[in-house]
């Protein structure tokens, strides 16, 4: 398809919903182009689940009318299949929708289709069971780690909505080029989620730049009481709908008074420690960004933390262990795949989970039950609780008495080769800056910096405190309103 | 050798609230298999467990009215097996940090007043059912299947300390717990239905020994009867084990009610671990202090504090109070009767409800709720005794036919269709003593021989003369003035 998608011809969110508003495009139009679009230029790891008929196509006057988004295959929908991305949910139809996709589809986007992810997202770099694994829109050799970020990047869709429970959506993006907001634990409903550790996973979207996020996150971002862990208050401010769009705006209209230095009086926190292992190319990135942030004001303060150093390890023990309960319910018994052949019902349970798990998966399983078993719990998973209580704790310290905002690389390296044999210690140290916002709840803001010689894309991480997800969509915008890195494309294939 | 047997009981009470504990879903029973299975029941992707306020609400209750500690933070866990049943294979429980700890229970064993501490109680959810008759697959085949109707009905379980003697101990206790939970409303109390469920941890060991022997637990009681049943045949089998040399080994046991013996289900070697930990999904449960002052001031009188009223207030026994208390039901039956009487007639209105009426509705197996007979109506037949209209014995006559509805059940109406008024009347009564005495020379010779015996002997037959209609009390005296006057 020689043209490129109408949608991608808009640099925003903001600027396609005003077009559609002032009646510049039709709504309708856009929709029929965008699926096209997506199905000419879908290839493997990209959309999961893809019908030109499935989509919503009702368009609305609402403020997101017509802008077309993925949902990733974690989310349950009505529409398509839901399958995690696992085996064992192939041919799963969900009989309701996950709320941040009600929210969405309300606020007027146009859901496209769904998007692939690893099995349950876990372990992205081995393999992604069900699909193929994504493949990274700037060099089809190496990984692309999450399909919502490579759909993004490509720009079949404008934004996309997944789960990121140990940084898969923020590695993702880090890995294609463009931004994630993970927001604060409680922040968004769980409900629809596909579970792998409940007490991490979390509702995230995915667009180019920080404006794009902020339109998507303002409306899934508020109390469900249909999610026993969704948030009602939290430090006395209500989690409503308008929260995150209000201090987006509050914290641009500050910058913007203070003239040419916006992010004066900023202190950016550096964790002691994070420059090693990072490759030269990401430590360049980092360096470069930090410069960026200071010309625009703001200020470095080195800190340091308790237990980061286990923060992967404890991450990884804890999400096995959730997991391992969590899918435990994929039996064969209720629904879901089950074994073709078997001698009685726990025989039939046995095998289903055996065929229906990936490798990958059947290695978190025995691994979560042995964290959970007799004996081992007070070894294994009791000390990772500590680590997560102790990291907490002095990062929320840091953010209150050392740093406003903590920056650090969101991997160590650039995109792996897709065939790249690694070690699970490897790819579990590969996390060690990913893993603080999972374990800590705290809101983290993914977005690209400097790329590589090569253009392979760097992705940073701002970390905030409880409640900054409209401080750091300010402080990345300012960023990305100097830097454009955010808005570079891959060539199409 | 002497044995004392050990027993500690766990419960299971199906809460009664109108969905189910952690979904919307109903929990009424005998619905069509999976029609009251939301999403959430059948553990489908993405759902979320949602704490029913309603079930805390009974637990709370419960744990008011056995005076126990109630936990101002509770935590819930995450109990790990795989059994069809069990859709999200794991049950969401409470490990720890259980709602209710500590409190006790006092009831009677025969005429001894006993108590019995609790160690705890907490709130889980039921699981499933496996269906293996008269279930089709989708093909017409004939196949075992799995109804989730049940899946997430609200269970109390409430566990006692092992403390209990025996066999009749522990089902007064049952029957004191059950009429607890019933009077307080937060169970239905239907043991066919499942919604109170016995366990009973048995041991022996030789009587003076403080070290408990090693307990099986007992499982799949569902009445009063099997638990002492399976009581005595496991208290029995211990004994026997133990002294022909053998051990008891730590295992689950079912009790069969057809053959009335307990099987081995599984022992402590293949015990699951069930890899319990805090469920992500609940935040701790908080129940604040006005909370709990709200339920306290929307719970009935207590059976404890009823009981003790019937003692002070109303003269009864502490025997007859604890049985007029031991359900709701039958203390507001009793309480209408005495209300509908003039005072001080509590003792007979004691009398008839735990006599004549509880015996008539324990033959026919009724609930005194569908007595035919009601308060009102036993009071107006107690009221004619009272005014000496009719005998205790004649009263009895008059109950049988009100069962039967006779008139209406009303009292007055059958004792004058039946003509059955007392004679209270001097001259008529003295008019049968003489006939009697007329009649009976011989006796009154015994009599004047100084053989009291006989001076019954004419009561009776004057009684007989009047069709038992004379009051007793007249012709005693009447007959006594006429030989020894």
């Amino acid at each position: 398809m020689s043209q490129p998608p109408l949608h991608s011809t808009f640099d925003s969110i903001a600027a396609l919903a005003g077009a559609v508003g002032r009646g510049d495009v039709d709504p309708t139009v856009l929709a029929d182009d965008a699926m096209r679009h997506a199905q000419a230029g879908n290839g493997p790891g990209l959309f999961a689940d893809l019908d030109a008929e499935a989509g919503n196509r009702e368009t609305s006057d609402a403020a997101l009318a017509g802008v077309p988004i993925g949902i990733e295959d974690r989310l349950v929908t009505r529409r398509w299949r839901s399958t995690g991305g696992s085996r064992m949910l192939a041919a799963y139809q969900s009989p309701f929708d996950a709320t941040a996709v009600q929210d969405l589809e309300q606020a007027g986007c146009l859901t496209v289709g769904k998007l692939a992810c690893a099995e349950f997202s876990m372990d992205s770099a081995s393999e992604f069971a069900l699909f193929e694994a994504t493949p990274n829109p700037w060099d089809a050799q190496r990984q692309g780690g999450s399909g919502a970020a490579a759909a993004v990047a490509r720009r079949l869709v404008m934004g996309a909505v997944g789960v990121d429970t140990g940084g898969s959506l923020r590695a993702g993006a880090a890995l294609c080029g463009v931004s994630a907001l993970r927001p604060g634990q409680g922040m968004v409903s769980r409900l629809g989620v596909i579970a792998a550790a409940s007490s991490m996973d979390q509702v995230t979207p995915v667009a180019r730049g920080a404006g794009d996020l902020a339109a998507l996150l303002d409306p899934i971002c508020h109390f469900d009481p249909q999610d026993a862990t969704s948030l009602e208050h939290l430090n006395g401010e209500a989690n409503r709908i308008g929260r995150v769009r209000e201090s987006w705006q509050t914290h641009r209209m500050a910058q913007q008074a203070q003239g040419s230095r916006p992010l004066k009086n900023l202190r950016i926190g550096i964790l002691e420690g994070d420059g090693d292992g990072l490759s030269a190319a990401v430590a360049d990135s980092m360096e470069a960004a930090l410069q960026t942030l200071e010309s625009l004001g703001a200020q470095r303060v080195a800190i340091a933390l308790s237990a980061d150093g286990q923060a992967a390890t404890a991450y990884h023990l804890i999400a096995a262990a959730e997991a391992a309960s969590n899918l435990s319910r994929y039996d064969g018994v209720h629904f879901g795949f089950r074994a073709g052949r078997y001698d009685d019902v726990h025989d039939m349970i046995g095998r289903s989970r055996a065929q229906g798990f990936g490798q990958a998966i059947i290695e978190r399983i025995l691994l979560g039950t042995r964290v959970m078993s007799h004996g081992h719990y007070e070894a294994l998973c009791l000390p990772a609780q500590r680590v997560r209580r102790l990291l907490a704790q002095s990062l929320r310290q840091a953010l209150s008495q050392s740093c406003d905002l903590v920056l650090r690389p969101a991997l160590p390296d650039t995109a792996p080769l897709l065939d790249a044999q690694t070690s699970l210690a490897v790819r579990w140290a590969r996390d060690r800056y990913l893993a603080a916002a999972s374990l800590t709840g705290l809101p983290a803001l993914c977005f690209p910096g400097a790329p590589d010689p090569d253009g392979l894309p760097i992705g940073m991480q701002l970390i905030g405190p409880d409640l900054a997800e409209g401080w750091l969509l300010a402080v990345a915008e300012c960023f990305q309103d100097v830097t454009q890195w955010h808005q570079r494309e891959p060539e199409q294939h | 050798m002497d044995w004392e047997i050990v027993i500690g009981l766990e419960t299971h009470v199906q809460l009664s609230t109108a969905s189910k504990i952690f979904s919307d879903s109903s929990t009424a029973y005998g619905a069509l298999p999976n029609t009251q299975a939301s999403a959430g029941d059948m553990a489908l992707p993405g759902t979320l467990p949602v704490m029913n306020r309603m079930a805390v609400e009974r637990a709370i209750q419960f744990g008011l009215a056995v005076s126990a500690d109630l936990a101002l933070r509770s935590v819930f866990d995450r109990k790990h097996y795989f059994y069809p049943d069990l859709s999200k294979n794991y049950q969401i429980s409470q490990l720890d940090h259980p709602i209710v700890s500590g409190g006790s229970l006092t009831f009677f064993v025969g005429e001894t007043e006993t108590t019995v501490r609790l160690t705890r109680a907490h709130l889980e959810e039921d699981a499933g059912k496996s269906l293996h008759e008269h279930f089709t697959g989708p093909h017409g085949e004939s196949s075992s299947g799995i109804d989730l109707n049940r899946a997430g009905t609200p269970l109390l379980e409430i566990v006692t300390e092992p403390e209990m003697r025996s066999a009749a101990e522990a089902v007064a206790y049952a029957r004191a717990l059950h009429g607890l939970v019933v009077w307080l409303g937060i169970c239905d109390g239907n043991m066919q239905e499942g919604s109170f469920r016995c366990d009973a941890n048995v041991s022996v060991r030789p009587r003076g020994q403080s070290t408990l022997g090693t307990r099986t637990e007992i499982k799949n009681v569902n009445s009063f009867r099997f638990l002492e049943r399976a009581i005595l045949y496991e208290a029995r089998r211990q004994i026997e084990l133990i002294e022909d040399g053998g051990r008891v080994v730590q295992e689950t046991r079912l009790y069969d009610a057809d053959r009335d013996e307990t099987r081995s289900m599984r022992s402590k070697e293949d015990a699951h671990d069930y890899r319990y930990f805090p469920d992500p999904d609940l935040p701790a449960l908080v129940i604040t202090p006005e909370w709990i002052a709200r339920v306290r001031d929307a719970m009935p009188e207590l059976p404890a504090r009823r009981r003790a009223r019937f003692q002070s207030a109303l003269g009864l026994s502490a025997y007859d109070a604890a049985q007029l208390t031991m359900q709701r039901a039958t203390a507001d039956y009793f309480e209408a009767v005495v209300q509908a009487l003039p005072e001080g007639q509590a003792k007979p209105a004691a009398n008839w409800v735990l006599g004549e009426l509880a015996a008539a509705l324990n033959r026919e197996e009724r609930d005194i709720g569908d007595s035919p007979v009601n308060p009102a109506q036993l009071a107006a037949l107690i009221a004619r005794i009272v005014d000496a209209t009719i005998s205790n014995k004649i009263a009895r006559d008059v109950f049988a036919a009100m069962w039967e509805g006779e008139h209406g059940a009303d009292a007055d109406a059958i004792i004058d269709a039946r003509g059955l008024r007392q004679i209270t009347d001097t001259a008529a009564i003295a008019a049968l003593i003489d006939e009697v005495l007329a009649a009976h020379a011989g006796i009154v010779e015994q009599y004047r021989a100084g053989r009291d015996k006989a001076f019954n002997s004419l009561v009776g037959q004057v009684m007989r003369a009047a069709k038992g209609k004379a009051n007793p009390q007249q012709v005693t005296d009447l007959l006594r003035e006429r030989l020894d006057g």
